[in-house]
């Protein structure tokens, strides 16, 4: 009853115009964020992370669901006008919504990928609504040794999930468990690996982490092919209606809403995974989509049933990803991390203390997510669904120049210290050249952030132990995570998935040429 | 044979190369604060010395797989980094100057400097610092003025 009227009182909460416009002004960055290739909902949260200090705890979390949502959602803009994914979540929408952009039906592509995020957006929030505020009992159960099995699960699927190379991410997950170990020990009053420099004593600060791995290394990526600009087909833009975004009755019906709700709960659950993220959400939901259509002939060519199941998965999957973030501290996915910095720098902590006693402090950011994408998705987007388009018209040199002073200002009012700028470009250098080499960064964020826990609870739990590692073997919570990692190791590895990513792709290729 | 080996070595091989040696230098440090068990009980550097030992494996793993790949199959090379290496040099810059000169005058030349890097078309040098200053008075007013966050000021003015 208490989680109820919380809830109830969260959106009360949210329905304060104060409050409420701070979902409206974050889902305008997030759709401006997603719709350039190249800038995510996660850079977003990442640069407007320094501004949290002085603002409203309620308030950033409301921005920051506007912005999540958004982010995900207008990815698929690019990605059905100039066949770029604006995120990589809208990767499969490119293979269907960029032929149809080529038959003049753009438009409707981009109106099946609004409706189909906003349906996996709702679902997704809803699940998130009445799956968190009950997860609270389980998580109590876990105790010292269940909580490092349980981190070590996290670090495991992190790093399987990267299945193009799983020893890239391993390394990229242990460089972030290292540099989270500079400066003052857990448990003890004394500094470690400051490599004879004092000032590695204050350690490495989380938003120098987060800034340097998302904003300045996306600058070194952008500098590198500065050449390369994206152009739009402005006469194929200038017949679009507002009316023609609205997607017909008849498509819908065709697509089928056992579909979306499929996709939904494909999004949802896959957004639970730690380290997943939407990009797989998508994958997963389009190839499931494409192996129980009856019309598979029109996969590759522009089938609205492939832009419904990935955009409704990787929206759904935004609830999905905050549950084991906000239960746990596990973030399902890079914006999650970045958000679970938003808790951090703030003095939140987020586990079931957080969901029991502050509940107050997190249940408006639930209804700012189910309000972002039943509300102020479709409406922004019939409203300004052809302002949308061109975003990706706009000038390079303005838009970096512009992220770069945001980041790197942004750095410096974390701390008022130089030495973190310095930190935070160093990390920007790190992340351009493993980005160059195909390893995943949002595992070098994961392994920074749940690098500490994971040594707290291990070296905790020895203790409990008097050294002895049986104590892992001895309780059900702990034996339970243990096992799920097994079961894992063996579905992502020994037993790989049918099909992977680049084999759909090319199988897509083939059957549209 | 050297330069038979010079040829083998691509990027990524050369990444597991600062990655090994990053590695090395992360154990003697941690060889140095102590040892990882003492007395039965574990010590201050049990973990990271297990975090290094996993990362040892994966990189000697990743180093072998791209040995055996030609440049072509990584898929990446250093061969056009001129323009991040220019724009760190000017981020470099722009940290060791911030302080020193105050935001507003630092942030101008930034913004220009990176304008001038990322521009897809020439532009007039006057259009380049009109738009450098608005953008640095845009940030300021948001960090100053909305979120009341003090920025360094040369002189107590800019």
């Amino acid at each position: 009853m208490g989680n109820i009227s919380g809830i109830i009182q969260g959106f009360i909460t949210f329905f304060n115009p104060l409050v409420g416009i701070y979902a409206i002004i974050g889902f305008f960055i997030g759709a401006f964020f997603g719709a350039v290739p190249g800038l995510t909902s996660c850079l977003a949260i990442a640069l407007i992370l320094p501004m949290t200090y002085s603002m409203n705890i309620t308030n950033s979390l409301v921005m920051c669901m506007g912005i999540y949502m958004a982010g995900i959602y207008a990815g698929s803009i690019t990605a059905i006008t100039i066949n770029i994914p604006g995120a990589p979540s809208a990767m499969m929408t490119a293979i269907e919504g960029n032929p149809l952009m080529k038959k003049g039906k753009g438009a409707k592509a981009l109106g099946h990928a609004a409706f189909g995020s906003m349906i996996g957006g709702t679902i997704g929030s809803l699940l998130l609504i009445m799956i968190a505020p009950y997860s609270v009992q389980l998580a109590l159960m876990v105790k010292t040794p269940g909580k490092f099995s349980l981190i070590l699960f996290a670090l495991v699927v992190i790093i399987l999930i990267q299945r193009k190379s799983i020893a890239k991410g391993a390394i990229a997950t242990l460089l972030g468990i290292m540099f989270a170990t500079i400066g003052i020990d857990l448990m003890k009053p004394m500094a470690r690996f400051t490599f004879g420099i004092d000032i590695l004593v204050q350690g490495i600060d989380l938003m120098s982490v987060i800034i340097g791995t998302f904003a300045i290394s996306e600058l070194l990526i952008q500098a590198e092919n500065s050449e390369k600009e994206a152009m739009i087909n402005e006469d194929g833009l200038k017949r679009i209606k507002r009316t023609d975004f609205i997607p017909r009755k008849k498509e819908i019906k065709e697509i089928g809403l056992l579909k979306y709700l499929k996709s939904s709960l494909i999004g949802f659950f896959i957004g639970v995974l730690p380290g997943a993220g939407g990009s797989m959400a998508a994958f997963v939901s389009y190839a499931e989509a494409m192996r129980s259509s009856k019309n598979q002939d029109e996969y590759g060519k522009g089938s609205l049933e492939g832009i419904a199941a990935a955009e409704t998965a990787n929206n759904a999957m935004c609830g999905g990803a905050l549950v084991p973030m906000l239960i746990f501290g596990i973030p399902g996915d890079a914006t999650t991390a970045v958000l679970l910095g938003v808790l951090i720098i703030n003095g939140l902590q987020p586990g079931p203390q957080l969901m029991s006693k502050q509940f107050h402090l997190v249940a408006p950011m639930f209804a700012a997510l189910l309000v972002s994408a039943l509300i102020i998705l479709p409406v922004t987007f019939y409203l300004l669904g052809p302002y949308f388009i061109r975003i990706v018209s706009i000038d390079r040199g303005i838009l970096y120049a512009s992220i770069a002073t945001v980041a790197i200002v942004g750095s410096f009012v974390s701390s008022f210290s130089i030495f973190q700028m310095m930190i935070t470009l160093i990390f920007g250098i790190v992340a351009y050249f493993l980005r160059k080499q195909n390893y995943p960064t949002v595992s070098l964020l994961l392994g920074f952030i749940l690098g500490p826990m994971a040594e707290d609870y291990l070296r905790r739990a020895l203790s409990l132990g008097h050294g002895n590692p049986m104590i892992f073997l001895k309780s059900p919570d702990s034996i339970f995570f243990l096992i799920l990692t097994v079961v894992f190791y063996y579905f992502l590895v020994i037993k790989k998935p049918m099909i992977t990513k680049e084999e759909l792709t090319q199988k897509n290729k083939m059957l549209s040429n | 044979m050297f330069r038979n080996l010079k040829k083998k070595l691509n990027d990524s091989n050369f990444l597991c190369i600062i990655l090994f040696i990053w590695n090395t230098l992360y154990v003697i440090e941690a060889l140095r604060i102590g040892p990882p068990i003492k007395k039965g009980r574990v010590g201050v550097t049990f973990f990271p010395l297990l975090i290094s030992i996993i990362l040892y494996i994966a990189i000697i793993y990743v180093f072998f797989i791209s040995f055996n790949k030609s440049k072509k199959d990584i898929g990446s090379d250093l061969s056009r980094i001129n323009r991040p290496i220019l724009v760190v040099i000017i981020t470099i810059i722009y940290i060791a100057v911030f302080k020193v000169i105050g935001y507003m005058l630092s942030s101008i030349l930034y913004i220009f400097a990176l304008i001038s890097v990322f521009e897809t078309k020439k532009r007039n040098i006057l259009i380049k610092i009109f738009y450098a200053f608005i953008i640095a008075v845009l940030i300021y007013l948001l960090y100053e003025k909305i979120f009341l966050i003090r920025l360094p000021k040369l002189g107590e003015i800019l």
